[in-house]
């Protein structure tokens, strides 16, 4: 599943680089240059993350917030020049969520959208990824047609661990523990959690989702 | 005590004591030169000797008797006429006898309005023949109600005249100046309603009033109805009043700050004395007033200056002519001078408060101009400051594209040509960075471009012009430049010039529509005329007012790409070389830029 990302900004160079930037960090990107555009491109797609410049050809950005927020609860995050206190409250009073000013840091930028990704996907119930759906709150993997009942604390795992796979990272051994401290004990360790997960994702036949080993390190999921 | 503050109360005091000695004896000594004394007790006076002396006038005061009695005795009737001072209290004089003149009118019942003086012949019929001289008897019926002393001047007719015209002249002269000073301060505080200004209005129309009431000229105390009735009462509550003004104005222009207690405790003092001196006619309270005004005004005046207030020399030297002026008059008042041809002829407290209120009215206006100065210095240090913030914040926009390319290009692995497409992107954000700095630099410079070393001729100029934009002809929009045979050379940088002309032409392309036509034209008058017009998406009047601003507020609405300065650059440019910038615009039709230079 990926995050949809609309970047309003009417600096031609800048939106470019931004769109680009997104692909390669696994979102999908949109670029709009004015406010039009960026309307048009939000009733479509929908975004979960707006990127959104201030000053636009025919208006201001912070002015789009309340219509965004009519239609969908996106993320609306501000980057602009101006870095007055007036801008910024007048960008939070309209329902701004973060603000980041130009010239911004590109890492800081991924960290402030990684951070938003992974607030998203916490709240998410039904996750598709690969050849599987698994639902956190019916506790049902679902795959090519088939649906099993699996246990919560093997949805869990499997949400976290999915979780892990947009940071592009693994779930550390150290983490598993505090993941799981409610149904840790003694007759319950990690190794039989994973093992069997992996039984239930090899019997309801996916091919795509695999649980590899890091080796001394933890698990991590994987998408073929 | 610090030296410096020694030698500041030194040079106060000096110039204090010695402007007001100067005042004091110049007056009296050209008093002296032109004017003959008859003493006090004298009762008869031989007018063959004194009146064919150099001297112009001679002065006969007397002891404040009811009926005084004098002779006027002359070897051949020599015909003399009369200057009576005192025209301010009733008075009657009889010559040989016979009413001659008073200042009491039977069908007005009541008392003339000649107060000034009054003036009266002593003719050839008057005299009566006395063991071979010839004597004339006068009588002169007065109730004076103070010690003040009513004196004659007499001399031959003709003097007699010429010092008439003169005093009136001189009286004219004096109501000029404090109308003057009316009107200026009327005038000054209209515009700002500065508080100081305010005291001087009010000073200048106690003045005006002071002076219309003096009787010198007869209509203006007509006006108010002053006869020798009710003089004295308004003559003593206008002296009251600017005398108060004076401490007033001086204690807020030097913003002193005494406790109230003893504002009140004054202001009280002052005012009992000042209502015995107005309504009981005392001498004395006035005395005391003007005494402790004095030592309040000198204190001020050289606290001031230890305090470097500004132009406290200006007011410390206008206040001791005025003060010498006053106690001069006092000082004749009480006796210890006495009356001469120069002081009677002219009102010397009243010349004296022209000179100070003058005085106050340069240190008034030089404060205001110093504040609108330091206002326009304030001004343009904020314009700069702007300038700066609108130049840091427009530099971010390249600065955010070089910034994001290069980091990523840092982090992420990429093939040779998408490295390519980064770097470029980088470049063009560099160059565009280029082009800000050398606006920036270009506004900065204004001044050093032109002047008589430089030419541009404006053929060549629009030549290059034409050349340099021939590549946008080709990009679907029209370029047109048109230009007069005649070419005309400019005192300005061709560099400079070529600047000014490729902001404007970018300008129009940038805001031009697809299709549209950018049309430079030069023509020449009896001024350079040189016009920019595109067919591009126009400004409304609110639009064009903020283009010229540099950088006049971080706008939201601003447009991103072109950097505020541009416009305001060309500006600067034009006006570097005195011409004028117009810009005509219509929303959806296109704008048009107009220079005229004179030639």
């Amino acid at each position: 599943m990926k995050i949809k990302v609309l970047v309003i900004e009417d600096k031609a160079s800048l939106n470019e680089s931004l769109v680009n930037m997104l692909n390669k960090e696994r979102y999908m990107a949109f670029g709009e240059k004015d406010i039009d555009g960026g309307k048009k491109t939000f009733l479509v797609e929908r975004p979960h993350i707006i990127l959104l410049d201030i000053m636009l050809p025919n208006g201001n950005g912070y002015d789009l917030i309340p219509f965004f927020r009519k239609y969908h609860n996106s993320r609306i995050l501000m980057i602009t020049a101006l870095d007055d206190g007036e801008s910024k409250c007048i960008s939070y009073e309209n329902g701004a969520d973060d603000y980041i000013t130009k010239p911004f840091d590109l890492y800081e930028l991924i960290y402030k959208l990684n951070a938003m990704r992974r607030r998203m996907i916490s709240q998410l119930s039904e996750i598709q990824v690969g050849d599987i759906d698994f639902n956190v709150d019916t506790n049902k993997l679902t795959c090519r047609g088939k649906t099993f009942n699996i246990q919560p604390s093997q949805i869990k795992l499997l949400k976290v661990l999915f979780e892990k796979y947009e940071e592009k990272s693994y779930l550390d051994k150290s983490e598993f523990s505090e993941f799981f401290k409610e149904e840790m004990n003694e007759n319950y360790r990690m190794q039989t959690l994973v093992a069997r997960l992996r039984k239930n994702l090899s019997e309801i036949g996916s091919q795509e989702i695999i649980i590899e080993t890091a080796y001394g390190k933890g698990y991590q999921l994987v998408v073929c | 005590m610090h030296k410096d503050v020694i030698k500041k109360i030194g040079l106060a005091i000096f110039i204090l004591i010695v402007i007001r000695i100067l005042t004091i004896y110049s007056f009296y000594g050209f008093n002296l030169k032109v004017t003959d004394y008859i003493k006090d007790d004298l009762h008869t006076i031989y007018v063959d000797e004194v009146l064919e002396t150099s001297k112009k006038a001679l002065i006969l005061a007397y002891n404040n008797e009811e009926l005084y009695t004098f002779y006027i005795e002359s070897s051949d009737k020599k015909e003399i006429a009369f200057v009576f001072e005192g025209g301010e209290y009733a008075y009657t004089i009889y010559i040989a006898d016979e009413l001659r003149m008073q200042n009491y009118d039977k069908t007005l019942d009541g008392y003339t309005n000649e107060i000034a003086y009054g003036v009266f012949e002593l003719n050839e019929r008057d005299y009566k023949e006395i063991d071979g001289r010839y004597r004339a008897k006068i009588q002169l019926q007065n109730k004076t109600i103070n010690e003040m002393k009513p004196f004659f001047l007499l001399g031959t007719k003709d003097t007699i005249r010429k010092y008439l015209a003169l005093r009136t002249m001189v009286n004219t002269f004096m109501g000029i100046c404090f109308f003057v000073i009316l009107i200026i301060s009327s005038v000054l505080y209209r515009r700002d309603r500065d508080r100081y200004m305010f005291s001087i209005l009010l000073i200048s129309i106690v003045s005006v009033f002071k002076w219309s009431i003096s009787g010198e000229v007869h209509i203006f105390s007509e006006v108010f109805g002053i006869t020798s009735h009710n003089f004295y009462f308004f003559e003593s509550l206008t002296t009251a009043i600017n005398y108060f003004l004076y401490q007033s104005l001086l204690y807020t222009l030097y913003q002193f700050k005494i406790k109230r207690r003893y504002i009140i405790l004054y202001l009280g003092l002052f005012l009992i004395l000042a209502s015995q001196y107005i309504f009981e006619v005392n001498g004395p309270a006035f005395l005391i007033i003007y005494l402790m005004g004095a030592i309040v005004m000198i204190s001020m005046s050289v606290i001031g200056h230890i305090k470097d207030k500004p132009y406290s020399m200006i007011l410390l030297t206008t206040y001791s002519v005025f003060a010498g002026f006053n106690l001069y008059w006092i000082l004749i008042k009480l006796n210890y001078f006495k009356e001469g041809y120069l002081s009677s002829l002219m009102n010397g407290p009243q010349v004296g408060s022209i000179i100070y209120v003058l005085g106050f009215l340069i240190a008034v206006i030089k404060t205001y101009l110093n504040k609108m100065a330091q206002y326009e210095k304030q001004q343009k240090e904020y314009e700069r400051v702007l300038l700066i913030r609108g130049i840091s914040h427009d530099l971010k926009l390249p600065l955010s594209v070089i910034k994001l390319n290069n980091q990523m290009l840092e982090k992420y692995d990429m093939a040779g040509d998408e490295k390519k497409v980064y770097t470029k992107t980088s470049l063009e954000a560099v160059q565009e960075l280029e082009k800000m700095t050398d606006n920036i630099n270009a506004y900065l410079n204004l001044e050093s471009n032109v002047g008589g070393d430089y030419t541009t001729s404006m053929k060549e100029s629009l030549e290059k012009l034409k050349s340099h934009y021939q590549i946008y002809n080709q990009k679907n929009q029209i370029f047109i430049v048109v230009w007069e045979e005649e070419d005309y050379l400019l005192p300005i940088k061709p560099l400079q010039f070529d600047r000014m002309l490729y902001n404007l032409v970018d300008n129009a392309f940038k805001y031009n529509k697809d299709g549209g036509e950018v049309k430079v034209e030069y023509r020449l008058d009896e001024q350079v005329i040189i016009t920019v017009e595109d067919s591009g998406i126009g400004m409304d009047q609110e639009e064009i007012d903020k283009i010229l601003i540099p950088f006049y507020r971080i706008d939201h609405s601003r447009t991103k790409d072109g950097l505020g300065l541009g416009l305001v650059v060309v500006k600067g440019i034009v006006e570097s070389i005195k011409g004028e910038l117009k810009v005509e615009s219509k929303m959806g039709i296109g704008t048009k830029i107009i220079i005229t230079i004179p030639k």
